[in-house]
């Protein structure tokens, strides 16, 4: 009956033991104290493949705007003045000549102005139907007219020479008639524009 | 001699671990019945053997000739002393009937003619999937090298090994006699399994003799021993079989104690149960039953400290190898407690819960498989267990519920696995209780065991199991002989021809990323299975944020806050994921001052909780890399980045993935006490288009941790990107076959 007990006692006492236990072990682990910073990585560009479409939603995005766009971001949307302008940082071209493009599902080797917008009810009951010049570096790369509020995109292949090697390169879209209000012009509400390859 | 090493190696093992099993037993005076010594000294002695290579490994020693020498002395010290002999046959009163005489010649017969279908099986080369990707690998690394070593990048070299160790020397001794490590060492090891599964049926049958159950022992013998899973199990370098046999001997110690209940007899269920560990982890619960059986027995503490003590002897070293290797004593499981940075918990959550369905979505389904023909099951039992439930009716003797007992004890253990083959620990006993039951009507009996030899003969069974269920399909005795060549032979082994592919084209020393498995065994070039480690995850995620939309960097969170000074900050997770595959993750943590960023610097001291090794992701300006949490998200979790110095900043950003949409982060810095204040709990959410090349920036990644090959069937996740513009990756297609690409990565 002693031994009966003393099973017991000592199968009682083991789940007490269990945490002190686990404790001991967890005690001994291995756990860094902390890290530095690492090596910064470079960036590695893709001249061959570089597109770059700006979303309003970007968190960069006001680092691309040059003129004309509005600062407050409302859903995934900012209302554009007249001619909203953004600029991009197009790669050197020595990069295309080191790595020739491959005619690819993935790829296209002309970049296409890329504009994603629209025109709202608020606006277009006082303007009316608006026409649209697409701008590329100064140049116009299209003129669209728009007879109704609705969201819109427009996506046209820009000629090669229009695009400076390793420049700075200018993109936007002008309005013809815009709605003011309270001291404010009111162009379309712009969403995406960019350059992209399909 | 191609063809005899093998059987050399093979037979040198087996024959060492009956010796080694016969001299312990000589030095604890315990005598066993004719029938019971070979299975049980062969089981004693390799759980013996397994602890000397095991120290042998440790040492660095492991030469051919060093395990040579070690097999050599141990056969010699039972021939000198005499303890190599069988003890004597009983006088036996033969009151048999001519119909039970026949019954066991019919059983005989079946027998003998399974295990010549086995031999020959067992003697060709390895073609199991796991015995070609992992257990005879691990063998083969370690032989490389003479001992254990750190491999960070598998998560089955830390398993226990117990069985494996016990093919080691066969695998050593048949890969140097025939020039093939591979293929004869291979062929080694599978012999030495098959002793396994001859002893486990042995054993089966000397329980029923000493229980009184003769008739019903041999039934139950047979039942196992061509059971299908037992076959192809038995039959290749796999070790579930052997773990059953090791199970079935350590229930097996534990009865002989309680008809002897002599000390000396605790020091076997002890060793038995503890090599249950050392086998298989599952198998452990053995070594708990050892240890309960006998403390319910005899109320003595003591008693039960011993077989405790025994089972650690042998299965302490193993949770001592993790514990030093990979800081985890039960790896690759219980990560979340011994956290590591070898094996994630998320990849353990993953994976128990694959294997507790292997993607079935009926359950109802899973019966016929186990039972009848395989499916996601892998191997059947065959159809003639299907009447299983009347084992059941052997509740009604004693040895009927002595066997059920630990029965149920292991099957508790089988849906944390739905593999049948993990039946197999449990199936002696079962096949001990459906023949108890049926013993009354030996007719039954033989027309059962009949049954289901016609039923597990391979051309049977080619007609109603599923075309990839691992069965024996053909006796390859040209391969066997080796006058078949093992190219032509292996070619229908899935991964085999991966892993020649492999062996021909990527150049000696190199590391191979591979989204899946290849047969290891069958190359010499080092595999790093996408999801085998942390490390080869952290690969594979780098790829896949080049790829993957849900894994690209795409979202910022944006806290603004007046421009101060900080000396400490962190971001903390608030919110229970409610999803459990729902990781945190941060590819970038950035400061900024006035829409700068602030520049880091290498006095800043970075941790993070979980995952600390991972932190340095997060600030090393890569968008494929990312620190993640590696386990579902939970509150608490935290970056935290110590600048050591003040510095003003006015914005942190946090780049990460729209894979864990539901966390809410609050960034909070310490104050002058060093007390943690609240500073945002309301990012701003924004959207991120990275402007460098992810894909090029992830070939980077991988180049820098040593990888630059990459094996990618066409199945394969992100294979349809890298196949369609490999420039744009900086890899080179190097060859492709079997409907895989091998690419280099950089040119």
């Amino acid at each position: 009956m002693r031994f009966v007990n003393g099973a017991r006692r000592g199968l009682l006492a083991m789940p007490r033991a269990i945490p002190l236990v686990m404790l001991t072990l967890c005690a001994c682990k291995r756990y860094p104290e902390s890290y530095a910073p690492p090596p910064q990585r470079p960036n590695f560009e893709d001249p061959a493949r570089w597109e770059r479409v700006i979303h309003m939603t970007d968190v960069d995005a006001p680092d691309h705007f040059v003129a004309d766009i509005a600062d407050p971001l409302a859903a995934n949307w900012r209302w554009s003045g007249k001619r909203p302008m953004v600029h991009l940082d197009v790669p050197a071209q020595e990069g295309l000549a080191q790595a020739p493009l491959p005619q690819t599902q993935m790829s296209r080797t002309k970049l296409a102005y890329h504009i994603e917008f629209a025109i709202p009810q608020e606006t277009f009951r006082s303007t009316g139907p608006v026409t649209l010049t697409f701008l590329v570096d100064g140049h116009a790369l299209d003129v669209r007219r728009y007879d109704a509020a609705s969201p819109y995109q427009f996506e046209k292949d820009v000629p090669p020479e229009w695009i400076s090697s390793g420049g700075d390169l200018r993109l936007g879209a002008e309005i013809d008639k815009v709605f003011s209000s309270q001291g404010r012009t009111y162009g379309f509400l712009l969403i995406a524009i960019g350059l992209k390859r399909n | 001699m191609a063809a005899l090493a093998p059987l050399i190696g093979a037979l040198l093992t087996v024959a060492a671990c009956y010796a080694l099993g016969s001299l312990l037993l000589a030095r604890l005076r315990v005598t066993l019945a004719r029938a019971e010594k070979p299975p049980l000294a062969f089981t004693l002695g390799a759980a013996v053997l397994h602890l000397a290579i095991f120290a042998i490994l440790t040492l660095h020693i492991a030469y051919t000739p060093v395990l040579g020498a070690l097999l050599g002395t141990i056969l010699a010290a039972a021939l000198w002393s005499g303890e190599w002999r069988l003890p004597q046959r009983l006088e036996e009163c033969r009151t048999d009937s001519r119909f039970t005489r026949t019954v066991r010649g019919l059983f005989f017969a079946a027998a003998a003619t399974f295990t010549l279908v086995y031999f020959i099986n067992a003697w060709a080369p390895e073609i199991s999937p796991d015995g070609s990707s992992y257990h005879l690998p691990l063998i083969a690394r370690y032989l490389r090298i003479h001992g254990f070593e750190a491999i960070p990048t598998s998560l089955f070299a830390s398993l226990s090994q117990g069985v494996e160790l016990v093919f080691l020397p066969a695998f050593a001794i048949a890969g140097s006699l025939s020039g093939a490590a591979l293929s004869g060492g291979g062929s080694g090891a599978a012999l030495v399994h098959l002793a396994f599964l001859m002893a486990l049926a042995l054993a089966v049958r000397a329980y029923g003799q000493r229980t009184g159950h003769g008739l019903a022992g041999n039934a139950a013998a047979l039942l196992v021993y061509l059971s299908p899973v037992a076959g192809y199990v038995g039959t290749t370098a796999y070790i579930d079989v052997a773990t059953a046999s090791i199970v079935f001997a350590a229930f097996y110690w534990t009865q002989i104690w309680d008809d002897d209940r002599r000390n000396s007899l605790l020091i076997c269920v002890g060793l038995l149960g503890g090599y249950c560990y050392a086998a298989k982890y599952t198998a452990a619960v053995m070594a708990i039953y050892g240890a309960g059986y006998v403390l319910w027995r005899s109320h003595s503490l003591r008693a039960a400290a011993l077989v405790a003590g025994c089972a650690a002897i042998m299965a302490g070293p193993w949770l001592a190898k993790n514990w030093i290797y990979v800081g985890n004593p039960i790896a690759p499981f219980g990560n979340s407690v011994f956290r590591n940075p070898y094996i994630h918990p998320d990849f353990e959550r993953r994976l128990i819960a694959f294997l507790q369905d292997y993607g079935l979505s009926d359950r109802r389904k899973l019966p016929w498989m186990v039972f009848v023909d395989g499916g996601v099951a892998q191997m059947p039992l065959g159809p003639a267990f299907l009447i299983l439930p009347i084992g059941l009716l052997a509740l009604r003797k004693r040895t009927g519920r002595r066997v059920l007992l630990p029965a149920a004890l292991l099957l508790s253990t089988y849906f944390s696995n739905i593999a049948t083959r993990f039946l197999l620990p449990g199936l002696p006993f079962l096949a001990l209780a459906l023949a108890i039951a049926c013993e009354e009507l030996p007719f039954v009996l033989l027309v059962i065991v009949l049954f289901h030899a016609i039923a597990s003969w391979p051309r049977i069974l080619n007609r109603y199991v599923t075309p990839d269920a691992l069965v024996l399909r053909r006796t390859p005795w040209r391969a066997a002989l080796r006058r078949q060549s093992e190219d032509s032979f292996l070619s229908a082994v899935p991964n085999y021809s991966a892993a020649r592919f492999v062996e021909r084209t990527v150049p000696p020393g190199e590391k191979v990323l591979a989204m899946g498995g290849v047969a290891d065994a069958y190359t010499s070039r080092e595999i790093l299975v996408d999801y085998a480690s942390a490390f080869n995850e952290q690969l594979s995620d780098i790829l896949s944020a080049a790829w993957d939309e849900i894994a690209k960097p795409s979202r910022a969170l944006v806290f603004r806050f007046p421009e101060h000074a900080l000396r400490r900050i962190r971001v903390v997770q608030t919110t229970a994921a409610p999803k459990a595959d729902e990781v945190w993750s941060v590819h970038e943590f950035r400061i900024y001052r006035g829409g700068r960023e602030v520049p880091r610097s290498g006095e800043w001291k970075l941790r993070a909780f979980p995952n600390p090794w991972g932190v340095p992701y997060a600030f090393d300006n890569s968008q494929v890399t990312r620190w993640r949490s590696w386990e579902t998200a939970a509150p608490g979790m935290y970056i935290d980045v110590d600048f050591q110095a003040e510095i003003r900043a006015d914005q942190v950003r946090i780049e990460t993935s729209t894979d864990n949409p539901d966390l809410r982060l609050r960034l909070e810095e310490t104050d002058g006490a060093g007390r943690w204040i609240v500073i945002d709990q309301k990012p701003e959410e924004f959207t991120l288009t990275p402007e460098v090349s992810l894909r090029r920036s992830a070939a980077y990644e991988l180049r820098s941790h040593g990888v630059r090959y990459l094996f990618v069937r066409d199945a394969d996740p992100g294979a349809h990107y890298y196949a369609q513009d490999p420039a744009s990756w900086d890899f080179t297609p190097v060859a492709r076959a079997e409907g895989a690409t091998i690419y280099r990565i950089g040119r």
